[in-house]
């Protein structure tokens, strides 16, 4: 309640005197496991509200009202609040930088579905038009070129799984404080990431990569590495990927992906494989082909395969643009592995306003 | 000797032709390329039996390489394309990062359009890019024109052949037709209404179709036009692009 009180105080005090944006969207999200006959679904309705109280100071917010229902009994989501408030920060535009302040969303990946350095803002490929609630931190960008900056960033709640399991262990469900680098620079037709992380807490380190331009496919691979104080765990993971557009209705995606960081955790790619292997090292593809609509929206088919396991999951799409701001997606996921083959059907709409 | 002579004219009626063209492809870039253009547009994209889709932007162009979007629209409100050669990044309506688009989706539909990145975003001037040849005069819309057959002078350009009228008294593009390697044609442009700015006749109103695609055409108005202003290059960074 107290966040509900504080969303509208600084709505009420900052809208006074300067220009307001506000916009939101419905979003609901049908899942019917076919073999088993059962379904459940996700619903949200999200509210934006953005002030800018002058040409270099931004205020923006994002308030959601969230529930899951599954069985058709009413099931509370993640738990009994289900009003979030996923953003709401002050970014200022003093000359050649940018200074955020508040709850955001930093983004550090460059994946599509595979992504070792989505490390604030973990969002599975499945389930990617739900929001996420950003980290309280800091953000502070410099901007050395047009091109090139360098980021400092300070965060008390980063989601530790976020890095795998295997590195933190029992503490693995806890939120820390972390500090960190990176520094984007481009050259010939890429775009260079080189980010540096520290667990103020714990002594654990990362170090990580992202490179994303074009060799007349466009291409892109990231890597991230960790270790703690004493050297004496280690985690390691990495993904590259590549795409290209022909007959100018076509897009072609693949992707690998390789890990080194833990247990097999169903947080991650949780859709994707029914593993009964916890091994550390995990290596999947992915494939994925898209057609553009002459209309607006597009159908494909993608393809996620677990190399080790010799698991795959295979999803078929449509995403049709029903009007402007009205869109609807039906995709079918079927899972194989050795023991298991089960087909999901998901039907979502997604309207803004 | 007489063969030789006839040879000799023909070379030369050639030669003035191909001077023709480049001069006629001269005068056109002079009119329509621009040192920098700003402008708001709004296009009006119409699908096969659908309702149109309005979409409105502003756009900053320097030069022959350098592209600033930004939409404006409710629905489409703070997403913005920075282009600089042959490279593109978006930054999302929510999000802070830009991001860098893949260099062959330059080709690809502007926001569901009719134009591609590159159609919005291209101001390299003809003479540059393609070798010229008249093959006739047509009249469009009341306007006698000049008609060209333009043929890629390089391999890596989205459309290997266009066919253009160029109206022959203010020298600018009527219509063009814009085909694909094979021959196939891909689109179709018509200019429905001319300003004259600053002592350039300037399309302001144009109808880009898609002629693979039934019934696909996209409309684009330009207004608060405003030609060869001085724009600073700091527009063209991620700065502006994140801000």
């Amino acid at each position: 309640m107290r966040i509900l009180n504080l969303f509208w105080g600084i709505i009420l005090i900052s809208s006074l005197n300067a220009s307001v944006s506000f916009n939101g969207r419905f979003y609901h999200n049908d899942f019917i496991i076919i073999d088993e006959k059962k379904h459940f679904n996700i619903t949200l309705l999200d509210f934006r509200f953005n002030v800018f109280p002058t040409d270099i100071i931004k205020i923006k917010s994002e308030l959601e009202y969230k529930i899951m229902n599954a069985e058709n009994k009413a099931a509370v989501y993640y738990n009994s609040d289900n009003i979030y408030l996923n953003l709401l920060y002050a970014v200022f535009y003093p000359d050649n930088s940018k200074i955020i302040l508040g709850r955001f969303l930093p983004d550090w990946s460059k994946g599509k579905i595979f992504k070792p350095l989505d490390i604030f803002n973990y969002k599975s490929y499945f389930n990617r038009y739900l929001n996420n609630t950003g980290i309280d931190g800091f953000s502070g960008k410099f901007y050395l070129t047009d091109l090139s900056s360098i980021e400092f960033i300070y965060t008390y709640n980063i989601k530790v799984k976020n890095f795998g399991k295997y590195l933190y262990g029992d503490s693995a469900e806890e939120t820390h404080s972390f500090t960190g680098l990176n520094f984007e620079s481009h050259f010939f037709s890429f775009d260079n990431n080189y980010i540096y992380l520290k667990d103020i807490a714990n002594g654990m380190n990362f170090i990580g990569t992202a490179i994303k331009g074009d060799l007349i496919i466009g291409i892109w691979g990231e890597l991230l590495y960790g270790f703690n104080s004493d050297n004496t765990k280690k985690i390691l993971s990495a993904a590259a990927g590549a795409d290209y557009s022909f007959f100018k209705h076509y897009v072609l995606s693949i992707e690998y992906y390789y890990s080194e960081n833990g247990y097999f955790d169903y947080n991650f790619y949780e859709y994707s494989m029914y593993s009964n292997n916890d091994t550390q090292t995990e290596k999947y593809f992915a494939g994925n082909i898209d057609y553009l609509l002459s209309d607006a929206g597009s159908i494909g088919a993608g393809i996620i395969y677990d190399i080790k396991n010799a698991n795959f999951i295979f999803y078929p799409y449509i995403h049709y643009e029903v009007l402007q701001n009205f869109t609807a997606d039906c995709s079918v996921y079927s899972f194989k592995t050795e023991n298991i083959s089960q087909y999901f059907l998901s039907l979502s709409v997604n309207i803004q306003y | 000797m007489k063969k030789i002579f006839i040879l000799i004219i023909i070379l030369f009626a050639k030669i003035s032709t191909a001077e023709t063209t480049e001069a006629i492809l001269k005068k056109i870039d002079s009119n329509m390329r621009y040192k920098s253009i700003k402008y708001t547009g709004i296009m009006e994209i119409n699908k096969h039996h659908r309702r149109k889709k309005i979409k409105t932007f502003t756009a900053i162009i320097k030069g022959t390489d350098k592209a600033f979007i930004e939409f404006i629209n409710p629905e489409d409100r703070g997403t913005k394309f920075l282009k600089l050669g042959d490279e593109l990044w978006i930054k999302g309506a929510f999000a802070e990062q830009a991001d860098k688009i893949s260099g062959h989706l330059l080709k690809n539909s502007l926001m569901g359009s009719d134009f591609s990145y590159e159609d919005t975003m291209e101001n390299e001037s003809l003479n540059t890019l393609y070798k010229s040849k008249i093959i006739g005069e047509e009249k469009i819309n009341n306007h006698m024109c000049y008609k060209l057959e333009l043929t890629a002078k390089k391999k890596k350009i989205s459309y290997p052949k266009l066919i253009i009228w160029a109206d022959k008294e203010k020298y600018i593009i009527l219509k063009e037709q814009f085909f694909a390697l094979s021959g196939l044609l891909l689109k179709e442009m018509s200019v429905l209404k001319v300003k004259k700015i600053n002592n350039k006749y300037i399309p302001v109103k144009i109808k880009m179709e898609n002629k693979q695609r039934k019934n696909s055409y996209t409309i684009l108005k330009m207004k608060n036009i405003s030609v060869n202003q001085k724009i600073s290059d700091r527009v063209f960074s991620k700065r502006n692009l994140e801000k």
